[in-house]
């Protein structure tokens, strides 16, 4: 794997006039490989964006140094360096009755006449673009009439059609649904591993960049990068860390967030099923500690099956009460 | 570098069938082109004194009329005021398409920067200050100006309107684009209040010298003028036929527009400098003339269906020569010895124009989003 981008003692923020220097985070020091897609995960404000921006040139960088392809990115001219990095922004796209071709192929920028007339390559290069993210039926739709999904898939068919080594996007997923979330996700990482690019994108989707990711670049609020699969971040409880804050929990067990209401309150259930799944989350959801210690408030689950519900008892302090929703058994275990 | 580009590996090129062309419309470039050669021959034969077509195309080629007076008629009145017509329509066409780009604003026209505030602001300050001077009996430059009449007039215009231009051109290359569009609004506040406390202190007479100029008028060249005009519009046009690759750029935002290998500030600068050379000089020539400049980019994106400059420029250049023509044909109303104020029929005919055509295509949204 080829290092197409690298970033040494890098320190990012913006200079003001006037102003000392707004460092957002300082020496940071990584490489992007070709085939490779990275997923720049972090909490709202630590500096994905600004980081991003200074990698692509879009913002100076306070100090350090960016290399694309071995050059120094401030030396590049705009042109080359275009034909090197294309980007997807979180910047509103107001291109009027422009159609979804006629955008994709604005990709064709860089390498087009003075009039920006298409050549049979570029033409040829636009059209893959559009089939490398499976949209190809959308090429005629004005720009304006597509959903949020589509018009985020012909973004990076446009950023594709540059045909850059290094794409690179900021929060692709965001404002998406599932579905699109997961297909956009799919398609990047297919791009990146069938087409040798380097892809690094950032998301507030940590579930679908712990899925997907090849590597993760996790910045955490001092402004440091950790780097590694995600997986490794996980285990070496790197992602518990950043990600540490008011009543929110990352689960290690289970990958996935929760929100910490620990009342301190036990409780043991006993059931099977998706009955006893959703009941121990209900509880858990409502912030008890769910034991087997002998002594605490029992539930005990009875499934009827076949589409009826199951109906709850609960014995806690020598008494025994039934219930037919869960919403009953929480209000009577919370009058204890 | 480029040799070995990644889409080398995406393997070949699919089916050339089904996907849309991006043409650069011929057909309804050449159709806008003859409208605007049959109007502008109407205009030459249309007047106080109507002359026979034939007669105008021999006129034009070179032969003789069957009345020597319609010579003269043609060549020294009709024929410098269709060309300043034409060529002025043109340019704010073009300096409106430019400023709605660059701000990205289906509001902004030629005047958004405050080359109209300025050119407004010299003419004010030659035409009504120096009426106070006069009652003070002083004679200085500015009343020589003003006493000059329409030559003094367009050269405090095009003097308020440099002014302005260097002082954007400046501002372009330190501050952000809405800033720009901000401090253009700023300053015509300014001017108009500045001309308000002129007009309070002034006479009816110089007053009125100032109102007509306000009304917009293509009767004010002759070919001596048109000497400057021609070559300082022609020059602003194709400035912009030469940017069209960086307008459409331009289209995506200047984030993208940098991310695609423009140089923003650059096409910025040039774009600013098209602009200001064309409403600048219409302003100084014509007159503050609203409404083509906003109205024109508009039509043509609603009558075309298209975004795309390469389409768009020779578009609004053609058809703001159309539409320039017209309005002033029928401000001179044919048959009456009458002249209607310019920027009034323009906006009383092309007002619900625009409105019919954008109602009905739902174009704002279309060009401009939500």
């Amino acid at each position: 794997m080829e290092q197409l981008l690298t970033a040494h003692s890098l320190t990012i923020g913006y200079r003001h006039p006037r102003q000392p220097l707004a460092v957002v985070a300082s020496g940071i020091s990584v490489a992007l490989h070709s085939g490779e897609m990275v997923c720049l995960l972090g909490p709202n404000g630590v500096g994905k964006s600004t980081l991003l921006r200074t990698m692509t040139a879009m913002q100076p960088l306070l100090g350090g140094q960016v290399r694309v392809m071995g050059d120094d990115i401030g030396a590049l001219k705009p042109k080359e360096l275009a034909r090197r990095i294309s980007v997807v922004l979180t910047d509103r796209i107001n291109v009027g009755n422009m159609s979804a071709y006629g955008l994709v192929a604005l990709g064709r920028h860089p390498y087009t006449d003075w009039l920006g007339r298409l050549s049979g390559r570029d033409e040829s290069v636009v059209r893959n673009a559009f089939e490398a993210v499976g949209a190809a039926e959308l090429a005629s739709r004005r720009v304006n009439e597509l959903s949020d999904g589509e018009r985020q898939k012909i973004l990076i068919a446009r950023a594709l059609a540059q045909d850059p080594f290094i794409m690179v996007l900021d929060e692709p997923t965001a404002f998406l649904d599932l579905p699109n979330r997961a297909n956009v996700m799919r398609i990047l990482r297919d791009l990146a591993h069938h087409t040798n690019r380097a892809i690094v994108l950032s998301t507030h989707d940590l579930d679908m960049a712990l899925r997907s990711a090849d590597r993760i670049w996790l910045m955490g609020q001092d402004g440091t990068l950790h780097i590694g699969a995600p997986e490794d971040l996980v285990l070496s409880g790197r992602f518990e860390a950043v990600f540490r804050g008011e009543g929110v929990v990352f689960d290690p067990a289970t990958g996935a967030f929760s929100m910490e209401r620990a009342t301190g309150q036990r409780v043991q259930v006993s059931g099977e099923g998706i009955a006893l799944t959703w009941t121990e989350r209900a509880l858990k959801r409502a912030g008890f500690l769910i034991t087997s210690d002998g002594v605490s408030p029992l539930v005990q689950i009875e499934d009827h099956g076949d589409g009826l519900s199951p109906t709850w008892y609960l014995r806690q302090a020598g008494r025994e009460s039934i219930h037919h929703s869960i919403h009953d058994l929480l209000a009577a275990l919370g009058n204890t | 570098m480029s040799e070995k580009t990644p889409s080398d590996i995406t393997g070949p090129s699919s089916t050339a069938s089904g996907w849309p062309e991006l043409g650069l419309r011929p057909a309804a470039l050449i159709g806008l082109l003859a409208v605007l050669a049959l109007i502008f021959l109407v205009s030459l034969a249309v007047g106080s004194v109507s002359i026979p077509l034939r007669d105008v195309l021999a006129i034009l080629l070179g032969g003789d009329p069957a009345k020597a007076t319609w010579m003269t008629i043609v060549l020294d009145f009709r024929l410098p005021r269709a060309i300043t017509a034409a060529l002025a329509g043109a340019a704010l066409g073009v300096a409106g398409l430019q400023m709605q780009t660059l701000f990205r604003n289906p509001l902004a026209d030629p005047f958004v920067l405050g080359i109209s505030s300025g050119a407004s602001l010299g003419v004010a300050l030659v035409v009504l200050a120096t009426s106070g001077m006069l009652a003070a009996g002083g004679t200085t430059l500015l009343s020589g100006l003003g006493l000059l009449g329409n030559f003094g007039v367009t050269v405090a215009a095009s003097i308020g309107a440099a002014a302005v231009m260097v002082i954007v051109m400046l501002a372009s290359q330190r501050v952000p684009t809405m800033t720009l569009l901000i401090l253009g609004l700023m300053f015509g506040y300014i001017t108009g209040a500045v001309v308000s406390i002129l007009v309070y202190f002034s006479i009816a007479d110089r007053i009125q010298t100032y109102i007509a100029w306000t009304f917009g008028s293509f009767s004010g060249t002759t070919w001596k003028e048109l000497k400057v005009f021609i070559p300082v519009l022609v020059l602003g046009i194709g400035m912009a036929q030469v940017m069209v690759k960086a307008l459409n750029a331009l289209l995506l935002g200047e984030n993208y527009a940098r991310s695609m290998g423009l140089a923003v500030r650059r096409a910025r600068f040039w774009s600013i400098a098209s602009t200001s050379l064309l409403a600048g000089a219409v302003t100084a020539f014509c007159g503050p003339i609203s409404f083509l400049g906003i109205a024109v980019p508009h039509l043509c994106r609603s009558l075309l269906n298209t975004s795309d400059h390469r389409v768009l420029v020779p578009a609004v250049t053609l058809l703001g020569g159309i539409l320039a023509l017209v309005a002033d044909l029928i401000a001179r109303v044919p048959g009456a010895d009458l002249v209607l104020p310019l920027n009034a029929i323009m906006a009383l005919i092309g007002a619900p124009i625009v409105i019919w055509v954008i109602l009905r295509q739902r174009n704002i949204k279309a060009s401009f989003g939500d």
